[in-house]
């Protein structure tokens, strides 16, 4: 007896082994409803052509399977002759034994965007990776990948087009698990069709060192790889459209061109737009990593508050609306290919051009903070730029060495005029800003021994502005600043402004793995020098020695040596990343003597899954900010009609920035519900001194006042599985304080904003029409201590976009109406009706499309400076009628 | 009336090739059999097959080999057919001089799929495996290997039908080619014809006339030792 005790145990751990998973179901055609008898049905292991189980449906189009208990992700595959393949990837609940699908399979005389799969999960989520079914959440009337995504709960997509998955910055956008290019998310998604996605699979820690950056760094590393239908060309696919377009100023013949050819050894991606009417599609400020960038390629947070307003997403954040513009007749261009050299190496060669022209108008009511002084101006302006971002990058990945070399070439040019009218006077202001920019970056990264590894940066940049900029006016006040030798006014005067900037810098760090964490030593030197030279000129051009428009600084200097240390350390649920600094600095200061500062920098990061609840992530830094050089060159800048910078008086030297990050998140993927909320601290010294003493110039002299800013969300998403219904609820606050000083005091200005937004949206597939509805409740309150004065101004915004499909939805009419309410402190409205009617085939569709035919241009926008506070009533998009003919390529 | 006609014309000819169209889903499948060590002994096999059924017709003709060891071989005219159903149902009939003799049976085939793959007539063709298999052979073993150990499958996931040639089936996407790990015989598809229509196939029901005989029996009388035997020089 005892001889058969041995058998007991492997009985009992066989016993799971063994332990299969059903996976029963029935095959239809998508069309009538009858069953598909006779169909191949096979199970393959995820995202892999390995077959686990196989069989055929019977005469009811009924099949059983077993899959090992174990499978929780796979492929099943269905294909029968008369039917197009179907291709799906389900996921098995890990309490369920039987799992029934019902499966539809496509006539192979319709067209392959109308296969769709009941009863399984859309949304697949197995450790690191979650995969979203496209077509689950595709519309017959979305154009490109970035709009179905949108529509997906825990995606979020900033108006830069980059995109947050669950809390988390996508940091890298790829088609078939292969880097395409490297200059952000949007050039991919916004150029994407949907119809040719299969899936796309998120992955929150990519482990391929060949995708990652670096071979040494253990950060997690979020990539969202767009997965292609399997039988999808590659050679050659995208997007060709023709518009004409006609408002009430002019009729413009458009055009767009979104080419991929994606093969082995090179890929090339071309775009070229140039379009009169409505928003591009893809902006050129919607390229990342070229020039400057390539410097901080990683994501930061902007300490300041006027950094964050500058952001693009900001309008859209605020007010839900960023076409703050007349109008605007783009031509962009940019072709990227990225080639195989060999096996280790590849080379990418990117350029892309864009060439706006922009008019803005608005009607503007100032408030001097100190003096009460009002005044009213008619602001016009006119922008016509030209930039171009050039970006050639060489790549060796081995599993040992990693290099990449990048230069990068950027030139701007933008010529601005604008237009100030004030009931007594006319300001004429021509702004011609050029700059050309160059950078050279290189990463070394050398595994030594298991665990031990080197690593260099070096970067060169070069970057050489031209400010020119003449200001035309009848104001007599005015001679306050603008005088000739002889201390008579101008009233045509012009300044040149000319910086030439170097910077350099080496960093080298070495790094140690162990179990006990990650660890790295590393040494950082900066080397920044500036030299400004700035021409204070009459009508005649000729240079006014005695302006204090006129000054030449050289030698201005930046010096920053940086010892660190950084630990990093990761266990399944957190990890933690510590880093501290010693920064010794040599700078130039007010006074043009070369000063010393030290200043210990810090930055740690926490993210924890709270009893496997919460994500949570926590994060603080504090780092010198960047000293711009030439804030303390010598000598005025005239920076618009009514502005003047002057450089500081007081002490100005490095300061230090400091971000807090709070992020929670949690996906209860159960009941497709999830909650997100989190806040951002932001506190910088970089304010300057508004000063009004030379009224009606607003002098700014360079500071180092306090400015800070706190943002707070809280998110709700709510998907039902029953009905096909998608709810987002939103409140959010941005609260920033700035500070301001007179001779006299100092006092603080708060901005304070408060937005409630809800969102819900249809995807109704058996019935043809679909919605999107968004309501936003905003309510902003600006208050100043300078004379206890305050103001609140609420907004309430109502945008219902209605689908209506017709023909088999080969039709889709979209009328959308947008409303807009703005009362309590200034009372205005904004209506603007419009639509779209197109009609889709497989491989072309045609559109009309109609915006703002009630010809609704009024926007009303406040912004309290340190100085003064702004009402302003913006005209915006007028109406206009467009259409066209669209062209896929497959 | 020019234009009633054209009206009418055109309406049939789309009435026509939708019809047709919809009926066309089926394929034929012609193999050729071959053996390495003797390169002029070829046949032919046919495979007809819908989605629910398939039949598959062996004809061999009259002829002659010579072995390595310098032995005659001659191999009469024999054929045979093999109808075989998605659930595994086979029924192989042939017809001999005393009238028909039928085996059925429900035998499934235990494959095991692998990686490999390579590419038959453009199509790309994925390796399977399972045990020897009792009357696996379409051709007596001529060098003498009687007994193989594994036969290998290759099918192809693209042609959405789970047959093959003989008695090979049961695999997700038709069999292209089958070879014999320790065998130099093997047959492989030569043509694809696709739209064919094998609507009214169907598995052959026996009747009382009918011999019906075990699988030994009916490879036995496809290649019997007594028949070859016989035939030598």
């Amino acid at each position: 007896m005892r001889k058969f005790l041995f058998l007991i145990p492997i009985l009992f751990f066989s016993f799971p082994l063994f332990s299969q998973t059903n996976i029963k179901g029935n095959i239809t055609n998508i069309e009538n409803d009858e069953v598909v008898p006779f169909a191949v049905v096979s199970i393959c292991q995820y995202q892999q052509n390995k077959i686990i189980s196989y069989g055929v449906s019977d005469s009811l189009g009924r099949f059983e399977l077993k899959v090992p208990k174990k499978v929780k992700v796979f492929d099943i595959k269905v294909s029968n002759v008369a039917f197009q393949k179907l291709n799906r990837t389900v996921a098995i609940d890990n309490k369920k034994n039987d799992l029934f699908l019902t499966l539809q399979l496509t006539p192979k005389t319709t067209t392959l965007d109308e296969i769709s799969i009941v009863e399984y999960s859309p949304i697949i989520i197995k450790e690191d990776t979650t995969i979203y079914d496209i077509s689950h959440f595709q519309e017959t009337s979305d154009q490109t990948l970035e709009e179905v995504l949108s529509r997906i709960a825990g995606v979020k997509i900033d108006a830069d087009g980059s995109i947050e998955v669950n809390g988390k910055q996508v940091q890298k956008v790829l088609i078939n698990n292969e880097e395409v290019t490297d200059v952000g998310a949007a050039i991919i998604t916004k150029s994407i069709d949907p119809s040719i996605v299969e899936n796309v699979e998120v992955r929150f820690d990519e482990k391929d060192n060949k995708i990652k950056d670096s071979i040494l760094d253990d950060n997690q590393l979020v990539v969202l790889d767009i997965k292609l239908k399997e039988d999808f060309d590659t050679s050659l696919f995208g997007k060709l459209r023709g518009t004409i377009g006609t408002s009430e100023e002019h009729t413009q013949i458009g055009g767009y061109t979104n080419l991929f050819s994606l093969k082995k050894k090179a890929k090339f991606h071309f775009f070229g737009e140039y379009d009169g009417f409505g928003h591009q599609s893809i902006s050129l400020s919607q390229i990342k990593n070229i020039g400057k960038e390539t410097l901080n390629k990683i994501f930061s947070t902007p300490a300041n508050f006027e950094a964050l307003s500058e952001k693009e997403t900001f309008n859209e954040d605020i007010y839900g609306f960023n076409s703050f513009f007349q109008s605007n007749q783009q031509a962009t261009f940019g072709l990227s290919s990225k080639i195989q050299l060999s096996k280790r190496s590849t080379l990418f060669i990117g350029t892309y051009n864009q060439a706006p022209k922009v008019k803005n108008a608005q009607y503007s009511q100032q408030t001097f903070l100190t003096n009460n002084e009002e005044q009213l101006f008619e602001n016009n302006v006119t922008n016509d730029n030209f930039s171009t971002k050039n970006k050639i990058e060489y790549r060796y990945d081995a599993d040992s060495i990693k290099v990449k070399t990048n230069a990068n070439f950027v030139f701007n040019n933008l010529e601005s005029q604008h237009s100030d009218i004030t009931p007594e006077n006319n300001y004429l202001t021509d702004f011609n800003n050029s700059d050309i920019q160059f950078y050279q970056n290189a990463i070394v990264e050398v595994l030594t021994k298991p665990g031990i590894g080197i690593q260099w940066k070096g970067n060169y940049a070069f970057v050489k502005e031209n400010n020119d900029i003449t200001l035309k006016h009848d104001d007599e006040r005015y001679g306050i600043y603008l005088q000739d030798e002889d201390n008579n006014t101008l009233y045509d005067f012009t300044q040149n402004r000319l910086n030439r900037n170097q910077n350099f810098i080496q960093q080298l760090s070495f790094n140690y793995k162990s179990r006990f964490g990650n660890f790295t030593a590393g040494y950082l030197f900066l080397h920044n020098a500036s030299e400004i030279k700035k021409e204070g000129k009459n009508k005649d051009n000729e240079l006014i020695n005695t302006s204090l428009f006129t000054a030449n600084s050289s030698e201005l200097k930046y010096l920053q040596h940086t010892p660190y240390i950084e630990y990093y350390f990761r266990q399944n649920w957190f990890n933690i990343d510590l880093k501290a600094g010693y920064n010794s600095i040599t700078y130039t200061d007010q006074n043009f003597v070369n000063q010393q500062k030290n200043l210990f920098e810090l930055k740690g990061r926490l993210d924890i899954d709270v009893f496997k609840l919460f994500n949570t992530s926590v994060s603080y830094k504090q780092f010198p900010s960047s000293y711009i050089l030439s804030n303390v060159a010598k000598g005025l800048n005239l920076k618009n009609f009514n502005t003047v910078y002057a450089p500081p008086i007081h002490e100005y030297s490095p300061q230090l920035d400091q971000v807090i990050d709070i992020n929670i998140y949690k996906n209860f993927a159960q009941y497709q519900f999830n909650v997100s909320m989190g806040t951002l601290i932001g506190k910088s010294f970089n304010g300057n001194i508004n000063d009004l003493s030379f009224y009606p110039f607003i002098t700014q002299v360079g500071g180092q006042l306090p400015t800070s800013y706190q943002i707070g969300y809280l998110t709700l998403e709510k998907r039902f599985s029953d009905v096909p219904l998608f709810f987002v609820l939103e409140p959010a606050f941005l609260f920033n304080e700035t500070t301001n000083s007179t001779i006299e005091s100092e006092f603080k200005n708060e901005s304070k904003r408060y937005i409630v937004k809800f969102e819900n949206s249809s995807a109704f597939k058996k019935i043809p029409y679909n919605y999107d509805l968004m309501c936003r409740y905003s309510q902003f309150h600006f208050q100043t201590e300078s004379s206890n004065a305050s103001d609140t101004q609420e907004m309430l915004q109502l945008r219902l976009k209605n689908n209506f499909y017709l023909f088999n939805r080969s039709v889709a009419f979209s009328p959308f109406v947008d409303y807009i309410l703005f009362y309590n402190s200034s009372d205005a409205s904004n209506l603007n009706l419009g639509g779209e009617v197109r009609y889709s085939k497989q491989n072309f569709s045609i559109f009309l499309e109609a915006y703002n035919l009630t010809n609704s241009t009024e926007f009303i926008m406040q912004q309290l400076d340190p100085s003064v506070y702004v009402v302003s009533q913006q005209s915006v998009f007028g109406r206009y009628l467009k259409v066209g003919l669209e062209v896929k390529l497959k | 009336m020019k234009i009633q006609f054209t009206f009418y014309f055109t309406l049939l000819l789309i009435g026509f090739t939708s019809g047709f169209a919809f009926c066309q889903n089926d394929i034929k499948i012609t193999y050729t059999y071959g053996h390495n060590n003797f390169p002029e002994l070829k046949s032919i096999g046919t495979l007809e097959a819908s989605s629910s059924t398939s039949k598959y017709y062996y004809e061999y003709n009259q002829g002659k080999v010579v072995t390595a060891d310098g032995v005659h071989l001659y191999l009469p005219n024999f054929s045979f057919n093999w109808y075989t159903d998605t659930k595994g149902k086979s029924v192989g009939v042939k017809d001999e001089k005393k009238g028909r003799i039928v085996h059925e049976t429900t035998e499934s085939i235990s494959w095991t799929i692998t990686d490999e793959t390579q590419e038959i007539l453009g199509y790309t063709v994925q390796k399977a495996y399972a045990p020897a298999l009792d009357g696996g052979f379409m051709i007596p073993p001529l060098d003498g290997v009687e007994n193989h150990k594994k036969v290998i499958a290759w099918f192809c996931p693209d042609l959405p039908y789970t047959f093959g040639p003989h008695k090979y089936n049961g695999l997700p996407g038709a069999i292209l080619k089958i070879e014999f790990e320790n065998r130099h015989d093997f047959c492989e598809a030569t043509k694809i014809e696709m739209g064919q229509n094998y609507a009214d196939l169907s598995l052959p029901t026996p009747t009382s006339e009918d011999l019906k005989v075990s699988s030994q029996d009916f490879n036995i009388r496809k290649y019997s030792n007594s028949w070859w035997k016989k035939n030598m020089k």
